[in-house]
Order: C-alpha cells, then sequence, then structure tokens
C-alpha cells in the first residue's frame, strides 16, 4: 500500500527524554544537541530553537542540568579580542533520575503498545 | 543541584558591527524579551552562539556569507516563538497557579470575557510608510463594553448574542465560514464563563483558548458602524490583505539596491521571523514582501500591515538612537581629545618656561664666571710679570707656585664655562623641540575645533 508516511510528531515528555539522553553521553550545548537529534533520528525528528532553548532553561531551572559558559574566538580571531560565548550542559543526578523515570515509562508505553498491534500478522514481533 | 559555573563571564561582551545583521536581529529579539537584563543578556548569548555556529556551518556547505546568514535568521521563524517561549519558562509556575484559580474561581478570572480586538472594518488605504504609524493607530477603534454578568453555559450562537448585546451592536456570524472552516456551528456547546463585570478586553482570545482555537483557525471579530462582525482569522486576513510599502531609507542607507545587500536580505528575513512567521509566503502563508529600491513592498492583511509599520518604527528607532550614541561617543571622545591637548600644551608651557629660567640662570654664572676669568687672566700677567722680575731664588720659587695655582683656577673656570654653554645649548634645544610639539599641538586642536563645528 502506498500514501503518505506519517511524520511522528514528538510530545514534551519525549523531547526531554531525548535531550536528556543526548547530555547523558557527555556535556553539549545548545546547537549541537538539536544537530545530534536530527543526526540520530536521520532528520525524523527536529527540535527547533524555539522549542529546545526554552526546554533546556527548564531543565536548569528544575535542577535536571548543570551549566557552564565557554569562550569561543573564530580562527584567525584578534587573540586579545573577546569571543563569544558558549553555554554548556551538563547532566545533573537530579537529571539522571529524571531520565531513568522517562526511559522506564516509555518502554512500558511501548509495551503496551505493542501488545495491541502484534496481532495475528505479528507485526511487533 | 543546578550549579552555574563560570569561566568566562568576566570577558567583556562582545559588541558586533552595528552592520552585522545578527547583531541586528539579536538586538530586536533582545528588545521582545522584556526580562531583566542579565537573563536576557543570557540568552542572547546563547541565541548567537546558535546563529553564529549555524552561519559557519552553511558557509562550510558552500553559502555565500549572506545567504548563509539570511537561512541562518530565517531558520529562527520558529525561534520568532521563542522571545514567549523563554517567558512562559520563567512563569511557568506562577501562570500555571494563576490558571487554576482563573478557570474556576470567582473574582480575578483570567478568562476575561470581551470584545477587544473587534476593529472596525479596515481601511483599505494603500500606501503608507513608517512614520505613518501615528496615522495608522486612530483606525484601531476598540469596542469598551463589559459583561453585567457571567456568560452561561450555552450554544455559540448565544454567547454571540450577549456579547453583541452587551456592545449594543447588531450581530452578523458569518455561519458558513466557522462551520466549513472550524466546524463550529451555532447550536455548538461553549461552557459558562464567569466573566461578570470584566471589560471586553480579551473576548476573542479566551473564547479561542475556551475552544482550543489557534492562528488561521481562530475565531476573529471586527466591529465597525454598530455591527459586531464574526468569522475566522483567515476570512477576515483574506478580505482585509492589502498591499502597503514601507520606506526602508532611515534603516538602509538610500543608495543601496535593498535587493542586493546584506542589510536588506536580513531586513526581509527578520520581518519575516519576528512578526507572525506562519502568514508569510515563505512558510505556508499568503503574505509576501518585495523589495523596490528603498521601499519594502508588503502584501498582508492589516493586521500585519500594523505589525511590519510597527517592527519598522522599532528599528528606525534603534538606529537613531544607535547613530546619537554614536555621536554622543564622538562628541566626548573629541572633547577627551581637547581637553588632553589643552593639559598637554599647559604642561609644555610650563616645561618651557621651567627651561628658559633654568637658561636663565646658567647664563647668568656664565657671566659671572666670563667676569672672573677676565679677572683672573689680569691677575696672571701681572704675577708673571712679577716673577719674571724677581732675582731671589726663593721668592721666585714661591710665585712660581702662586702663578701655577692661578693658571689652574682659570682653567677650572674655562672648563666650567665650557659645561655652562653645553648645557645651556642642550636646554636651548630642549625649548626648540617643545616648542615644536606645542605649534603642531595648537594646529590639531584648531583642526579639531573646525571637524567639532
Amino acid at each position: 500500500m502506498g500514501g503518505k508516511e506519517m511524520v511522528p510528531t514528538l510530545t514534551q515528555d519525549q523531547t526531554e527524554m531525548i535531550v536528556l539522553s543526548v547530555l547523558s553521553e557527555g556535556p553539549s550545548y545548545g546547537y549541537a544537541i538539536s544537530k545530534q537529534i536530527a543526526a540520530r533520528s536521520e532528520d525524523t525528528f527536529r527540535v527547533g530553537a524555539s522549542q529546545l532553548y526554552p526546554l533546556l532553561t527548564k531543565l536548569e531551572k528544575q535542577g535536571l542540568v548543570s551549566t557552564d559558559w565557554e569562550e569561543i574566538k573564530s580562527a584567525g580571531a584578534d587573540p586579545d579580542a573577546p569571543g563569544r560565548k558558549r553555554k554548556w550542559y551538563r547532566l545533573s543526578p537530579k537529571g539522571e533520575r529524571r531520565l531513568e523515570s522517562r526511559i522506564a515509562a516509555h518502554q512500558r508505553f511501548t509495551a503496551i503498545m505493542n501488545s495491541f498491534i502484534a496481532g495475528p500478522s505479528g507485526a511487533a514481533s | 543541584m543546578t550549579s552555574t559555573d563560570t569561566k568566562a563571564r568576566d570577558v567583556a561582551p562582545v559588541k558586533p558591527s552595528s552592520r552585522d545583521p545578527i547583531a541586528q536581529w539579536l538586538d530586536v529579539f533582545t528588545s521582545l524579551l522584556s526580562l531583566p537584563a542579565g537573563e536576557a543578556e543570557r540568552i542572547r548569548d546563547e541565541l548567537e552562539d546558535h546563529l553564529r555556529t549555524r552561519v559557519d556551518d552553511l558557509l562550510i556547505l558552500g553559502m555565500t556569507e549572506p545567504e548563509a546568514v539570511q537561512k541562518a535568521v530565517t531558520e529562527l521563524g520558529e525561534t520568532a516563538q521563542l522571545a514567549k517561549n523563554f517567558k512562559a519558562v520563567r512563569t511557568h509556575s506562577r501562570r500555571r497557579i494563576a490558571m487554576h484559580t482563573a478557570l474556576f474561581a470567582a473574582a480575578g478570572l483570567a478568562l476575561t470575557v470581551s470584545v477587544a480586538g473587534f476593529l472596525p472594518r479596515a481601511s483599505t488605504t494603500p500606501v503608507t510608510s513608517a512614520p505613518l504609524i501615528a496615522d495608522a493607530q486612530p483606525e484601531t477603534v476598540k469596542h469598551n463594553g463589559s459583561l453585567n454578568e457571567d456568560l452561561p453555559e450555552g450554544t455559540l450562537g448565544d454567547l454571540f448574542q450577549i456579547l453583541a448585546d452587551s456592545g449594543d451592536a447588531r450581530l452578523f456570524v458569518h455561519w458558513g465560514v466557522l462551520e466549513n472552516n472550524i466546524g463550529l456551528a451555532e447550536e455548538t456547546e461553549v461552557p459558562a464563563i464567569p466573566s461578570k463585570g470584566l471589560q471586553h478586553s480579551k473576548v476573542k482570545q479566551l473564547l479561542n483558548s475556551v475552544l482550543n482555537l489557534q492562528g488561521a483557525d481562530q475565531i476573529d471579530a471586527r466591529f465597525d458602524d454598530g455591527l459586531l462582525e464574526i468569522a475566522t482569522r483567515e476570512y477576515f486576513d483574506r478580505i482585509e490583505t492589502i498591499t502597503m510599502d514601507h520606506d526602508v531609507s532611515v534603516i538602509v542607507p538610500s543608495d543601496h539596491v535593498l535587493r542586493t545587500t546584506n542589510e536588506g536580505l536580513s531586513l526581509v528575513a527578520s520581518i519575516q521571523s519576528i512578526v507572525e512567521p506562519d502568514c508569510w509566503e515563505e512558510n505556508g502563508g499568503m503574505s509576501s514582501i518585495t523589495i523596490n529600491g528603498s521601499l519594502l513592498s508588503v502584501r498582508a492583511p492589516e493586521r500585519i500591515q500594523k505589525e511590519v509599520i510597527d517592527f519598522i518604527a522599532r528599528l528606525e528607532a534603534a538606529q537613531r538612537k544607535q547613530e546619537a550614541d554614536r555621536q554622543a561617543r564622538e562628541k566626548k571622545e573629541l572633547e577627551d581629545e581637547r581637553h588632553s591637548f589643552q593639559l598637554m600644551l599647559r604642561k609644555s608651557y610650563e616645561s618651557k618656561n621651567g627651561l628658559l629660567y633654568e637658561i636663565g640662570n646658567l647664563q647668568h654664572e656664565l657671566e659671572e664666571s666670563y667676569v672672573e676669568s677676565w679677572k683672573c687672566e689680569y691677575g696672571l700677567k701681572d704675577l708673571e710679570q712679577d716673577y719674571r722680575n724677581e732675582i731671589d731664588p726663593e721668592a721666585k720659587a714661591a710665585k712660581l707656585d702662586v702663578l701655577a695655582q692661578a693658571g689652574a683656577k682659570l682653567d677650572s673656570l674655562r672648563s666650567r664655562q665650557d659645561l655652562l654653554r653645553d648645557q645651556i645649548k642642550a636646554k636651548r634645544s630642549s625649548v626648540t623641540l617643545l616648542e615644536n610639539n606645542m605649534n603642531s599641538m595648537e594646529w590639531a586642536a584648531a583642526g579639531q575645533e573646525d571637524s567639532g563645528r
């Protein structure tokens, strides 16, 4: 059967889980996080700046991530001139616990969904 | 547990060039944030890093810089929501409490029912420019009625009628548009809305919120000449779409051709990313912008035109402020420099006077030395004569000693005179140098006076 392929849309909880998951692999910054999400989902999921940065701010306010700043200097720039600033995010212990609970909830959800769609064709097996 | 370590927060903020389109966009974005300065600055820093890193990536992909900047800024179409989203994060918990109490509590309810935004039928005056904002304002006549009682649970038709009655307006609802486009009928049930005594300032927004309607599908209304007309936002947008020319020569120099400059492209991209991004053709909407010399020809509904006018006015204000700041800075630098010149001149005069005084003293000492050496020379001649006339060997030897001492004194005086002459010469050279420098400074100061006028 042909027809349009449905593009999955991320819920806010799923987006949070994905961002926390990316950060669980090491500190990162906004633009790199958005690129990594796009690359790992083969461009299926795109978390735009309007969604990502407020989410990161919320995670920071909730203590799920800690942040620090790095000064970035372009190649060939005046070494004495101030560079631009990059905000790095790092998963906090509280964030790790939140990620674990999100993953557990997601797995329960997936298992339940599979129980519905694993019909005679065994599509979900 | 959140820790905000600061590795490089003490560095001075980067002050990008005023011609930098990214910095211009960030200026506008930051002004939209309406957050405390420190918080807004941190958001700006983070977003600047995002934009510039994105531009770097696009350059690597082979885009030209103007293209890359335009694409990066255009991608922020969704980031136009960013300001709202950041503010939403900040006020999230407070708003959540407010919503809980507002929806179901009595007084102070957030569900303010109103007919605000019921604009009169738009004038179709097709041409305007940013300076004409003031002319555009009087068209926005609001319906200022208020409700005397809570809106009871009932049909949408009843609710519209109550709203019209409360403003002594006749009612015309485009039921066909509402039904075909957003599936709402006269009989659609609407929950009770406790709204007694509230002004009609947010009815559209609240009704749409209750019915979960957004974007082009929102219920919209116009109030004109005693008639309250209700349809969808898309409906009004279609019939109110007009073309207006916006003069942006203040923002972009008139001798530039907007189409081919960074400034022109980034201005269009900024408008499309900040003024209702979804309405532009590039993002699937109906509105468009055409560049024509220093005019932006905008085809859009009047409500968008007003936002464009407002946006351009803000840019102009920012540009004027930037220009005023630059002039003030230059004036201060000029005054500082002038003050510095005057200070240096005064010090030079003081140094020169000091040197002249020292030269005078040295000359005086030299003249006294000359007098003494003349006396010494004459004394020597007498001593020589006396020595030659002496025949007693002992007395002759004693006179020879006296003669030698007088000769040594004369040599010492002459050495001192050489030294004094050298010192006078060196100090005169210093005076000449100082005078040259002072002339240069006076010339420079005169030049500043001319340029400062």
